[in-house]
């Protein structure tokens, strides 16, 4: 049955994307293939908090670059990506710390599984992997925004040379804000779907609510949710600024010569 | 006018703060016993030889802690708590830790049950809301809202499959509800809207009917082994929710990118040919098709990455876990990824026609 999805998924994206569609797919496919090589290192004890920078960069480097060409808009998105992650990386790791949101949570503690036939002797810090996770699950939605914002500035740049820092910074909030409200939209569904199972488990166990609230099964999924929504609202300021110095950068290019 | 905005967020901000201040000091009304940490000592209690022959501590804490409520307010307990240097069980607490006792008000028991994490909840909300706000102005305050009707769209949908209906009909009309607030909130009564919300429900109709097909002729999945089964009998049913919700915020993006600007393509052109019209939509469709299942792929996959570890440091091997473990998680993917795939030439088809329909019956008239 998935052998079958996969050949439709694969099949249509040839048949609708054509050229692009094929490349699209060899970008999915080298996401996957990095993030699966980065669950066999971590799994070997690779230090996780490394990795994030290591397969944060490949990803980024894979689906900008290697999807849209090597050209001032990409480059801006990957400097914009790049430095969200940075930027977030510490209040991540901070809430994460924190609030202890890391290791398994309370209902996977209590199926069998885990209390039985699992050694959870394993040699790895959770809170790393924690962080792996979160940062990990926002950046395919900040590469995202990001793309979009920096080419649509620099679409505009192009079809009108005359505009100012300001003008290129308030049209790149126009597309921000058009943009956001369906990505958190989005992060908000995958989040709901997602956890249909897991709320009527809950609701059988009748739990009351106060533990639902600090519980770490729900915080974890929020927590991913949340700060899903903030990197990308982080990332539309950012980008522009990127954008914007990429124009000048190649402006003043083109003058020197 | 500047300085009005000014002031607004000023007074966004000071709600905000308050707000997570009061999370932080609401011990007042929890009826579960709250302590704060006071002190911690721990010292090392053992050591052995874990998975990868690797060697795993083990630690106990002494911690001492004050009673924040209930008839033993403000008096010191002490609680120990055991961690290992890898943490996946159980956790290692800090001085300054709120923590959730295991008793009850009157007595508040010798255990720690877990972190109150309210604040932290509250912390990161507010921070999103606050941000929408500073950030996207008017459009980010629809956005709030269409968020919380969704959610609360999803607890009246929830508690009625909890009384017992039947839950596929509930998610019909949950999604058919979700898909019409959202758009509405996001886009205003628009002839856009109701291009992207025809386009989401056509591309909705289309995978549910794929995953039907597919699970008619290649047998269906074996759910035993879903996460959080339980005692639920009907998990496929379940699943089929899950399939159908995971997509709709996906497939709504692309419907709403694509009907907006083959909207905007119409109103700075009116006389465009219908041919052109689908042509130009078809190319954002492609910008956008890689990014969006990117943006599936991480949000999906990543959550399964922690237990992904923990059952490869136990002999399972990688080919096993695909196949056995995380099967559920693949076919979602998949499923969503041929949602927002034929989402394009739907919306695009969808939206170009609507958009026409004025100037193709102008043209009638002549």
């Amino acid at each position: 049955m998935i052998i079958f999805l996969a050949l439709v998924l694969i099949i249509l994206m040839i048949l609708i994307g054509g050229e692009r569609g094929a490349v699209s797919l060899m970008t999915l496919a080298g996401n996957i293939v990095i993030l699966f090589i980065s669950i066999l290192l971590m799994s070997i004890g690779f230090p996780a908090l490394l990795l994030i920078l290591a397969a944060g960069a490949g990803v980024c480097y894979n689906s900008l670059f290697y999807q849209n060409g090597n050209n001032p808009k990409t480059r801006a998105a990957f400097l914009a990506t790049l430095l969200v992650m940075l930027l977030l990386f510490i209040p991540i790791y901070l809430i994460i710390w924190r609030s202890g949101s890391y290791g398994l949570n309370e209902l996977q503690l209590s199926e069998d599984d885990f209390m039985y036939y699992y050694s959870t002797d394993i040699h790895i810090n959770m809170l790393h992997v924690a962080v792996f996770v979160t940062v990990f699950s926002t950046l395919g939605a900040v590469i995202d925004t990001a793309l979009s914002v920096t080419s649509s500035v620099y679409e505009v740049w192009t079809h009108k040379n005359s505009l100012t820092a300001k003008e290129l910074t308030s049209s790149g909030y126009q597309v921000g804000k058009e943009i956001i409200g369906t990505t958190v939209n989005t992060l908000l569904f995958a989040y709901l779907g997602g956890s249909i199972l897991l709320f009527a488990y809950v609701q059988t166990q009748q739990y009351n609510l106060e533990i639902i609230l600090n519980s770490k099964f729900l915080f974890q999924d929020v927590a991913i949710m949340l700060s899903g929504a903030i990197a990308c609202l982080f990332t539309v300021p950012v980008s522009i600024r990127c954008v914007i110095r990429q124009i000048h950068h190649a402006t003043s290019e083109t003058d020197h010569s | 006018m500047k300085s009005h905005l000014f002031r607004m967020k000023y007074l966004l901000a000071g709600i905000y703060i308050i707000c997570v201040l009061f999370t932080c000091f609401n011990a007042r009304f929890y009826h579960t016993p709250l302590a704060k940490i006071s002190s911690v000592t721990e010292k090392e209690t053992m050591s052995r030889k874990g998975t990868r022959d690797a060697e795993e501590h083990y630690y106990t804490q002494k911690i001492t802690a004050r009673i924040l409520n209930g008839t033993h307010k403000g008096e010191e307990i002490s609680i120990s708590n055991e961690y290992t240097s890898s943490q996946v069980q159980n956790q290692k607490y800090h001085k300054g830790d709120t923590v959730l006792l295991s008793g009850s008000r009157e007595n508040p028991g010798k255990s720690i049950r877990s972190i109150k994490r309210d604040g932290y909840l509250a912390l990161l909300a507010g921070g999103l809301f606050f941000l929408l706000i500073c950030i996207t102005g008017k459009q980010g305050f629809y956005t709030i809202i269409s968020l919380i009707l969704n959610t609360i769209i999803f607890v009246f949908g929830f508690q009625a499959f909890m009384k017992g209906e039947n839950i596929l009909n509930i998610c019909n009309v949950i999604a058919f509800l979700f898909s019409v607030t959202t758009l509405i909130c996001l886009n205003g009564i628009h002839r856009k809207t109701w291009a992207s919300v025809i386009s989401t429900i056509c591309v909705l109709f289309l995978i549910m009917a794929l995953f039907e097909f597919s699970i008619q002729f290649f047998g269906d999945l074996d759910y035993s082994n879903l996460e959080y089964l339980g005692s639920m009998s009907n998990s496929a049913d379940i699943f089929w929710t899950d399939i159908m919700l995971t997509g709709l915020g996906a497939i709504m993006d692309v419907a709403v990118t694509i009907s907006a600007a083959t909207g905007e393509i119409v109103r700075k052109n009116p006389d465009v040919s219908l041919r052109k019209l689908i042509h130009s939509g078809r190319e954002i469709g492609y910008d956008i098709m890689g990014t969006m299942i990117n943006v599936l792929l991480f949000v999906l996959t990543s959550g399964m990455i922690p237990m992904f570890i923990l059952k490869m440091n136990n002999e399972i091997r990688f080919i096993t876990i695909i196949r056995y473990h995380i099967p559920y998680d693949i076919c979602r993917f998949l499923i969503e990824s041929i949602g927002i795939v034929l989402a394009i030439p739907v919306s695009v088809f969808i939206s170009s026609i609507i958009m026409k329909l004025p100037s193709l019956k102008r043209s009638d008239k002549k």
